[in-house]
């Protein structure tokens, strides 16, 4: 792959092969790059941060941390996991530093977030959407990090143990242990998911 | 399978993450356990709910932004390099500067008499025609003005005013007392 590559050929390539462009100095490459991960990287960052505005900031920060530091990238691990554990780092920087300006209530019916982060949805997730993504930001951080990589992010167990550098049955421990945790939390809520987990194909349900 | 084996199994029951094995066992326990299908339903709403959640998406000018953060870091870097290549050339000047004078005059002295003198020497210089302090005619011990009458002229005439007037004061004073003393302690013992 040349840097001659055309703007049709460069959003083909892998990420691979991206990175190698973006290493050898092809900027537009760069762009390309950035425009593949940039709302990835806000539904991971945004949900930990829970803060829009922050959010885009760290992953402003995690782009030119990746410009700096292309050439530290090496193929042996995914594009993506290199990319995430970047983001992650910032990410949890910053909740550190949020941890010394406040205290934060773990009752997460009580707590008042400072932005809420909802959008638009229709169907089935309407009415539960902002009440599971309030109870996913009240998860402890490391159960939180890895049910949004697993459920939200969707990425394979293989891939968040990378990303965490923790070993994969403590990536299953964890998601299990945030399922667990949210189910928990959304009991006030159960006539609302009783009602959705009717209405999901692959649910053997009863109801 | 008792309930709790599958309850703690239901997490990689959804995510197909089971041996084949297991999760048959796992299916048949669900055939009849209402309480562990229900736990089930709950699980699956949940991962199904936050899959559905609203997809977040950055806000407008948003690569722009990346790619002017990255041009101003650049700019910032550049002229940081500039300044740094000058300050670095700046800095082996005065090094050299330093040297050529270090060879050429010589190191600064640290010697607090060495350096009264150096001052005294360059004072000298400054002024070549300075005289002898010593030697002035006014400072001199010779010429000295003594006040009239303050010599006795006793003293004055015998040419040597301490020893002379030190022997008048024994011949005076205190060889009488001597005397009277002596005298005095011979007439009792």
């Amino acid at each position: 792959m040349s840097n001659g590559t055309n703007e049709k050929g460069r959003s083909k390539v892998s990420d691979k092969e991206l990175m190698e462009l973006i290493q050898s100095g092809d900027e537009k490459s760069f762009t390309e790059l950035v425009a593949r991960y940039q709302d990835r990287l806000l539904n991971f960052v945004g949900r930990i941060v829970t803060d829009q505005e922050t959010a885009e900031e760290l992953i402003q920060e995690t782009f030119l941390r990746i410009f700096n530091q292309k050439q530290s990238y090496t193929p042996e691990y995914a594009v993506s996991t290199w990319i995430y554990t970047i983001a992650l780092n910032l990410a949890r920087s910053e909740l550190r530093k949020r941890k010394l300006r406040r205290f934060l209530s773990l009752d997460f019916l009580k707590e008042e977030s400072d932005v809420e982060i909802a959008g638009k949805s229709g169907g089935m997730g309407e009415s539960l959407g902002p009440i599971i993504q309030k109870a996913i930001d009240t998860l402890p951080e490391d159960y939180r990090t890895a049910f949004i990589l697993c459920d939200i992010q969707r990425l394979p167990y293989q891939q968040i143990a990378e990303i965490l550098r923790v070993p994969v049955g403590t990536v299953k421990s964890r998601i299990n242990r945030a399922r667990a945790m949210l189910r928990d939390k959304l009991k006030p809520y159960k006539e609302i998911y009783y009602e959705l987990s009717r209405g999901i194909p692959q649910t053997i349900s009863l109801y | 399978m008792n309930c709790r084996g599958v309850s703690r199994r239901l997490s990689a029951f959804i995510d197909n993450d089971l041996s084949p094995g297991i999760r048959q066992a796992v299916e048949e326990h669900l055939q009849h356990c209402l309480s562990c299908k229900r736990q089930l339903g709950e699980y699956e709403a949940i991962v199904t709910a936050a899959r559905d959640l609203p997809s977040l998406t950055v806000t407008d000018g948003f690569g722009e932004r990346v790619a002017m953060a990255i041009n101003s870091q650049q700019e910032t870097k550049e002229v940081l390099g500039a300044l740094r290549y000058r300050f670095t050339i700046a800095g082996a000047a005065f090094m050299v500067t330093s040297a050529a004078v270090f060879f050429l005059v010589g190191p600064p002295s640290t010697d607090v008499t060495s350096t009264y003198s150096g001052v005294q020497d360059s004072l000298l210089r400054q002024s070549p025609a300075a005289p002898d302090f010593w030697a002035h005619p006014e400072t001199k011990v010779s010429s000295f003005p003594v006040p009239e009458g303050s010599i006795p002229q006793q003293a004055i005439d015998s040419k040597s005013v301490l020893r002379n007037d030190s022997t008048v004061r024994i011949e005076e004073y205190v060889l009488p007392d001597y005397q009277r003393v002596k005298e005095t302690v011979d007439r009792k013992f």
